[in-house]
């Protein structure tokens, strides 16, 4: 079952790392749920392997398994192989478990918000990692790049940043000097100048202490930057894998062409909608009886619904692929969609602008003495035309939030001045879900903004189904509750909402920063369609260089609270400052290039 | 964390979701539940369900609990079964009310102070902060002593004390509410006002007050069984739980069913309402 | 920490006009109170400007304050003594069988709730939580002394001692009884206040102990612990090196809300127990009606609720270091 990869010198070691049929069940809400089905690979001593799924495809679940970590209260239900450089994992009692992570396997979480304790200072934590002396212990602190290690390690951890204790979670997995590291999307939750530090870290510790790392992200893109070799994990079902140049320049699975074809970065045609994979559907119970991608495939037979395809050695590169279709792949067409329309919209009419906008925080400790203030912003200027799209970049903590909160009218600049066509602004925010009420359906929360217009109950509910088709939402939803929707789903709901009734000004938050990139393309393109149709202005707040280009017709930079560039968007890649251009612009290219 | 995303489960989920919810509640805790709402009824009709007059003589004095008086009869031969029903009924129904009071005043200032401007808010959080820092029962009983004894005065002595609390968790939760992106999603679409109070606020804190509530139910019943110990409640002849035990202390090591029983009958009123109000928190936070 | 002594101040200072107002509402006439209910109008009238009732409200509640200032809580109706010096008589008892509850429903519980966190058994031992919870407290009295003071006859049904003539330098018997050399005083007292304390440490008990359960078990699924568990820690070491602190607060403030609760109950064990403390005066003082007592007690209650949650809050800060003073 397991397929080897021809990566010279690291193909002829004997693997660090073994899956041999893996299957995992996980109970939620008293559902038995397949997570994982029938899982094998290797992993040879200091190869880096990148396994790319959406969400929900099973591989954070993977990382625990390895680890012997599976969540207790999920009960889950374990079959296969799982060998850490000789140790079987599956099965093992608790105590040998617990060697093996002691000395074998280690872990590097997404959250390093979360994942160091509170109340213990970061030396105790890293001592309990490993016995080192303290000079040892400074020593990897200083490696990963924290430049005074002494007053880290007596630090507790929310005295530091996101990137300091991610870097502290580092050096803590890599201080025992493990055979193996999961590293479970280890740079999410941190700016793009701080992602690739860390990648790049990482991959010197991979060849250095000669540690196979177990990469696990969504975002192929990296993993094509970052990976020796590419896994690509579909619904619990491992349906690609192979080298990574080869996996990414000739995919053998419809699913890893589709990604790559959703894929969008600082390249991408903007002129034009994205190319998307059909919305994810997983079946009940976790697995169907056939390919678990046969419903979102455009290639698929009948055949792919009944059988479940093997993995079986792919021609077009080394790997292995499993589809019977693999030979019969379309060649991979990225200009297929028509180009949007080109604007006819007249300039110079302004939907808002901000003047000399200055917002400034109270911080620290408030006592009896002045409190000391931080200027989130300091002197903003920024216009959006009718029918335009601005995109404001810039990095977490840059006020981008802030200013979009002033722009919508929710929040009061301290000084300067505000200005809007459309006194009823619309915000789309960041997390959908949490966006909608969780008791009302989605037709009574998409009817809310209708309720002012006059108009009869009929007309209310003509409206509200046109507005769902508009959006592309099935109208027998509107009767859902939110809860019963998917996250791309409920995104949609939220921009019917905001769009029921044109509003001149559409304001976005971030609003495919936590999405997948297939539904990210596909809310991007929604976005494209509808300021062209309805004739929107719209200011779209986002971190994601690709996004703000893709979208925008200007691109304006926020950082240190100032506006410090506001230009077209492809001159603006070109121009933009060093920290925050380069690294996602040399991944994406060194990769996929 | 958990709340809006269980209680979006809670209101979702297919089929009919309550009774779904409800079927995910362990067995004791809906026989408890059941067990409430019985002896609600109970407190309700017990005039009439009561085999005798509790306040009259039916037999000798000092039986132990037998076939005719189930739980024997007092010092003077009164049936203490009859006695302990209609205490029960005295101890319940005004919890039942007070709870309801508190629920109903506090959660509503809790709205208002939780939605308000700042001052408005800070002014109702000092007052409430100000009784929630003073021990209860020390309030409770020095405005008894003040004045005097007697169910009526017993009861608005407690509501002076408890209906902070109510308010203050309403309040904490209307804040986490409005915290929330979905209810700044409903101002920005035009909810505004008492609509946005009763439609995105109120469903949305109702189920932890319910909850806490029931829980709470058992703390009023032991402060009223208190109060009557220590003979703040009714006047003396009227069958309370408290003063019963209280009035029979010296008897204990004779007749040990005249202390001990109507102890236990506010023992079971506890218990069930503890077991209720955890399994109605189990069914919508989920343990 | 000036915060915390500014806080002790406003509650004290909101103590006292509750209580003044108390006084004030009364439906009887304080003067009459004190003259007696026989003595002429004049004799009434004499006292009533003697203890300057004449004066407004606002002069009254000026003097009132001045007089607590100087410890002075009125005099008993019913002991025709100041109420201070009663309550300086029967502090000592008091405090006594709190600290002692209090360290006996805390300790088995903390034990307990991480006993139960590295070896999950819920079920039953939640059941029998709640129904140790739901007890009146007059009925766990009732049963311990049935139980072992009537039935078995191992320890002393009331009283604090057997000797009728002892008093050490501190108040607390058991204390003194070392101090002054006399240990099987010591023993004697233990004896004494085994049962009233175990009944009043059982509802303490069993609240710290679902809360620190629940807190303990959730910090269990939190991130920081799987970071831990992968570093191939030991489940014991998980619970107490990084469980237990982060799992504190809780708990802690919950001893603040039993201190609370156990005010009330005090009474009614002391009551039971005859355990001659302020719980004791109190239950005397509020049977015949006696209002300043009730009220100095009351206040006396307030001010240690105060001190309790001042300590409270200076633990949750030790074990928490995001937590400011």
């Amino acid at each position: 079952m397991s397929v080897r990869a021809p990566v010279e010198d690291v193909a002829m070691r004997e693997p660090v790392l073994t899956i041999e049929g893996l299957s995992v069940v996980l109970h939620r809400d008293g559902h038995a749920n397949t997570v994982l089905d029938n899982i094998g690979f290797d992993v040879a001593p200091g190869e880096i392997i990148a396994i790319v799924g959406e969400s929900g495809s099973g591989k954070s679940t993977l990382g625990l398994a390895v680890q012997g970590l599976l969540p207790r209260e999920h009960r889950p239900w374990i079959r296969g192989s799982i060998r850490l450089d000789g140790t079987e994992i599956v099965g093992a009692p608790a105590h040998s478990l617990q060697a093996a992570r002691r000395s074998l396997v280690r872990a590097i979480s997404q959250d390093p918000m979360g994942a160091l304790n509170p109340t213990m200072t970061i030396r105790n934590q890293l001592r309990e990692s490993a016995d080192n002396t303290d000079d040892v212990m400074f020593d990897w602190l200083r490696r990963t790049g924290l430049a005074d290690p002494e007053r880290i390690a007596a630090s507790f951890p929310h005295r530091l940043s996101g990137g300091q204790r991610q870097r502290v979670l580092i050096a803590m997995a890599m201080m025992a000097r493990p055979k193996v590291l999961i590293a479970d999307e280890p740079t999410t939750a941190l700016d793009a100048s701080i992602q690739a530090q860390i990648l790049a870290l990482l991959q010197d510790f991979a060849r250095e202490q000669d540690t196979a790392i177990v990469f696990i992200t969504h975002d192929l893109g990296i993993a094509a930057a970052f990976a020796d070799r590419l896994i690509v994990l579909h619904s619990g079902r491992l349906v690609e894998i192979g080298a990574t140049g080869d996996v990414i320049e000739k995919p053998g699975h419809p699913y890893t062409a589709g990604l790559l074809a959703a894929r969008f970065d600082l390249t991408t045609d903007r002129h034009r909608p994205l190319p998307t994979l059909p919305a994810a559907r997983r079946p009940i119970g976790g697995m169907s009886q056939g390919c678990n991608y046969a419903s979102r495939c455009p290639i698929a037979t009948e055949d792919c619904k009944v059988r479940v395809p093997p993995l079986q050695p792919q021609h077009a590169h080394s790997g292995a692929v499993a589809c019977f279709r693999a030979a019969q792949m379309p060649p991979p067409d990225r200009h297929l969609a028509t180009p949007w329309p080109v604007r006819s919209t007249i300039r110079n009419d302004i939907a808002l602008q901000l003047s000399q906008v200055r917002k400034r925080y109270p911080v620290g400790p408030r006592g009896l003495r002045a409190a000391r203030y931080r200027d989130v912003l300091t002197s903003v200027d920024l216009s959006v035309d009718h029918g335009e799209c601005v995109a404001l970049l810039g990095e977490s903590g840059a006020g981008k939030s802030t200013l979009l909160r002033i722009a919508a009218g929710l929040l009061a600049p301290d000084i300067g001045a505000v200005f809007r066509s459309d006194n009823t602004p619309q915000v789309i925010f960041q997390d959908a879900v949490s966006s909608l009420t969780p008791w009302l359906t989605i037709g009574e929360q998409v009817g809310e903004r209708l309720r002012r217009s006059d108009i009869c109950a009929r007309q209310h509910a003509r409206r509200i189904d046109e507005t769902l088709e508009l959006v592309e939402l099935d109208a027998a939803l509107k009767n859902a509750l939110p809860a019963e929707l998917s996250v791309g789903q409920c995104q949609r709901a939220v921009i019917a909402r905001a769009v029921a009734v044109p509003p001149k000004l559409l304001l976005c938050d971030e609003p495919i920063s936590a999405m997948d990139v297939s539904l990210a393309a596909a809310i991007l393109n929604l976005f494209g369609r509808l300021r062209r149709r309805l004739d929107m202005a719209m200011l779209f707040v986002t971190h994601e260089q690709a996004a703000a280009r893709i979208v925008a017709d200007r691109i304006a930079v926020l950082k240190d609270g100032v506006i410090v560039m506001d230009n077209d968007p492809d001159h603006l890649i070109v121009a933009v400052p060093a920290p925050l251009a380069a690294p996602r612009q040399s991944q994406a290219q060194g990769g996929v290039r | 964390m958990t709340s809006i995303h269980d209680l979006a489960a809670f209101f979702a989920g297919p089929g009919a979701p309550w009774l779904a919810r409800f079927g995910r509640i362990g067995r004791l805790e809906r026989a408890s539940i059941v067990g409430l709402l019985l002896i609600t009824l109970i407190a309700i009709g017990a005039p009439w369900l009561t085999p005798y007059d509790p306040n009259l003589r039916v037999g000798d004095g000092y039986q132990p609990p037998s076939g005719a008086f189930w739980f024997g009869t007092d010092e003077i031969g009164r049936d203490l079964f009859s006695r302990i029903v209609i205490g029960v009924r005295y101890t319940w129904l005004p919890a039942l009310a007070l709870v309801l009071f508190s629920l109903v005043l506090g959660s509503a200032i809790g709205l208002v102070s939780g939605t308000a401007g700042r001052k408005t808010d800070m002014l109702i959080q000092r007052l409430t902060d100000l009784v929630l820092i003073l021990p209860a029962t020390l309030i409770a009983l020095a405005v008894i002593a003040s004045l005097g004894p007697g169910l009526a005065n017993t009861m608005i002595a407690i509501a002076i004390v408890w209906w902070p609390w109510y308010a203050r968790l309403s309040r904490d939760e209307v804040r986490r509410l409005v915290a929330r992106p979905h209810v700044e999603a409903a101002r920005i679409a035009g909810a505004r006002g008492s609509r946005l109070m009763l439609r995105y606020l109120l469903p949305g804190v109702v189920p932890s007050l319910i909850v806490a509530a029931t829980l709470d139910m058992a703390n009023v019943v032991l402060t009223v069984s208190l109060l009557s110990f220590l003979g703040l409640g009714q006047a003396a002849p009227a069958p309370e739980l408290g003063s019963m035990t209280a009035r029979s202390l010296d008897s204990l090591t004779v007749f040990w069913w005249l202390p001990i029983l109507p102890g236990a009958a506010i023992f079971l009123l506890c218990f069930c309402a503890n077991l209720a109000g955890d399994g109605l928190r189990a069914a919508l936070r989920g343990r | 920490m000036f915060k915390h002594l500014a806080g002790l101040v406003v509650v004290v200072l909101a103590m006292s006009f509750f209580v003044f107002c108390l006084q004030s509402i009364l439906p009887a006439d304080p003067a009459r109170a004190v003259a007696g209910p026989t003595a002429p109008v004049a004799t009434v009238e004499a006292v009533r400007e003697r203890l300057g009732l004449d004066q407004p409200v606002i002069v009254q509640y000026g003097r009132f304050l001045l007089r607590l200032a100087k410890g002075d809580l009125g005099t008993s109706f019913r002991t025709r003594q100041p109420v201070t010096a009663d309550i300086g008589k029967h502090l000592p008892a008091t405090l006594e069988l709190m600290s002692v509850a209090v360290f006996l429903g805390v300790v088995p519980a903390v034990a307990l709730a991480l006993l139960q966190a590295s070896f999950p058994r819920p079920g039953l031992a939640r059941v029998a939580l709640i129904g140790l919870g739901s007890m009146p407290i007059f009925l766990t009295a009732l049963l311990l002394v049935y139980l072992f003071w009537f039935k078995l006859a191992w320890l002393p049904g009331s009283g604090r001692l057997g000797l009728t003539d002892f008093s050490g330098p501190t108040g607390f018997n058991l204390l003194d009884g070392f101090l002054t050399g006399r240990p099987g005083v010591s023993v004697d007292a233990f004896a004494h206040i085994l049962l009233p304390s175990i009944a009043l440490a059982l509802p303490i008990a069993v609240a710290i102990g679902r809360t620190m359960s629940s807190a303990l078990h959730e910090v269990m699924q939190q991130a920081y612990i799987r970071t831990a568990r992968g570093k191939g820690i030991g489940e014991a070491r998980l619970v107490f090196a990084h469980g237990l602190r982060n799992a504190a607060t809780a708990p802690l403030a919950m001893v603040g809300l039993q201190v609370r609760l156990l005010f009330g109950n005090l009474l009614i064990v002391e009551r039971i127990f005859g355990w001659p403390g302020l719980g004791n005066y109190m239950v005397q003082s509020l049977a015949s009606s006696d209002l300043p007592a009730v009220l100095g007690v009351s206040m006396v209650f307030g001010v240690l609720y105060i001190i309790v949650n001042i300590a409270v809050e200076l633990c949750q800060s030790l074990a928490d270091p995001r937590i400011d003073l």
